[in-house]
């Protein structure tokens, strides 16, 4: 925020960023901290395949 | 670019916490659509980047991944560079198996600082061009301190980049694995050459904290502008846009503002920072007053808008939109033609 202020008055808060009010904004997933790891997946035929060795 | 890594390594670290956009990524790395430009993407942190340590360990810790390169912002505790890929729908997926792995939003973070990198020296002109069409063009409008343009080679007597929204690269190391749309001799024929047709040279902009959208527009903006520069593919198509960039320009009594020093291309704008920067204030200046304009508008003609033509006095912001659209349409609908054997 940009605060400008001329003697005598009010300060007025300019903002720094604002959204461009021609573009339809996109409604995207935020993370709020890191996913869990995902779960090592074995083979099902590994386990099947040493008991014939 | 630096970046002491390769990317199948950081792709099968994301792979732990993002499996399926991971892959998507690497399937799709080299893939060029409809003949745009690469994508490369820096995250400056501005924070402590403490979301990051572990990815930056896991790459091979902070001397190879990070203190390899060293330029970044001047706030930022951390630049992560990342590898180049084909296509702006890549580079946005791997933002986001970064976000997923770090937990840390990339998008529209106050803390983030994203830098995108295309392959191609513009002019100064060109560079004004590719500046004035990412800020009009953006789905957030900023106000600049000259100081958020700060990096660590802008006063550095090698480089002296100053302060400015589109920089140079520094030289070093240049992917050129990427289709390249030529034109054959006679003109008329697509030409697809295997890789860029220049040895190194970047074109970065640093949007500030960025979007999506940010990189889908500066991937045009700039394939638009580099082909016209080197007489790719779509260079009538650039040459074209350059026009409609510049009428639209005059239309709003802003077409001085091209002759700014909007990148530093040598040692001759020494004094080239205020004088940008004074044409980047006179955007942002007339940008805001509209953006108060529109939003008094009535909502019947806000939801309307894609309907009216480039040419219309409707506002430069509209007008900027109906241009990203107009050249986003031409160019699927060119590439669209040639994959089914016509010419354009």
């Amino acid at each position: 925020m940009i605060r400008a202020q001329q003697p005598g008055s009010q300060p007025i808060d300019i903002p720094e960023v604002i959204p461009n009010p021609v573009v339809v904004p996109k409604q995207e997933p935020v993370p709020k901290g890191p996913a869990p790891k995902e779960p090592v997946k074995v083979p099902e035929k590994v386990g099947h395949e040493r008991q014939h060795r | 670019m630096p970046y002491g890594y390769k990317l199948e390594d950081l792709l099968a670290i994301l792979h732990d916490r993002a499996p399926t956009k991971a892959d998507a990524v690497a399937l799709d790395r080299r893939r060029v659509e409809h003949g745009l430009l690469s994508v490369g993407l820096k995250i400056h942190h501005l924070g402590k980047g403490r979301q990051f340590f572990s990815l930056v360990e896991r790459l091979g810790g902070a001397s190879n991944v990070l203190e390899i390169n060293m330029y970044k912002h001047s706030q930022a505790s951390l630049c992560l560079v990342l590898p180049p890929v084909g296509n702006a729908r890549a580079a946005i997926a791997l933002s986001e198996c970064i976000e997923r792995f770090t937990g840390c939003a990339l998008f529209g973070n106050q803390k983030i600082q994203i830098q995108l990198c295309s392959p191609g020296r513009l002019d100064a002109r060109r560079s004004a061009l590719l500046a004035i069409g990412f800020y009009l063009g953006s789905d957030t409008l900023r106000r600049y301190a000259l100081g958020d343009l700060e990096t660590t080679v802008s006063r550095d007597v090698r480089y002296r980049r100053g302060q400015r929204l589109v920089i140079y690269d520094a030289g070093g190391d240049f992917d050129r694995g990427f289709e390249w749309w030529d034109r054959s001799g006679n003109g008329k024929d697509r030409l697809i050459r295997p890789q860029l047709p220049f040895e190194n040279g970047r074109s970065d902009l640093l949007t500030g904290n960025g979007s999506r959208l940010d990189i889908e527009n500066i991937n045009l903006l700039a394939t638009l502008l580099v082909h016209a520069k080197y007489q790719g593919y779509w260079s009538k198509l650039g040459e074209q846009f350059e026009e409609d960039m510049q009428s639209l320009l005059d239309r709003h009594l802003l077409a001085g503002l091209v002759n700014a020093p909007w990148v530093r291309t040598g040692y001759a704008e020494r004094a080239g920072d205020m004088e940008f920067f004074s044409a980047l204030q006179e955007l942002v200046a007339y940008v805001f007053e509209e953006s108060v304009r529109v939003k008094k508008k009535s909502s019947i003609l806000f939801s309307r808008w894609h309907e009216i033509p480039a040419t219309s006095s409707r506002g430069i912001l509209h007008e900027m939109q109906s241009l990203l659209q107009k050249y986003r349409t031409e160019v699927v609908r060119q590439s669209r033609l040639h994959d089914k054997g016509g010419h354009t």
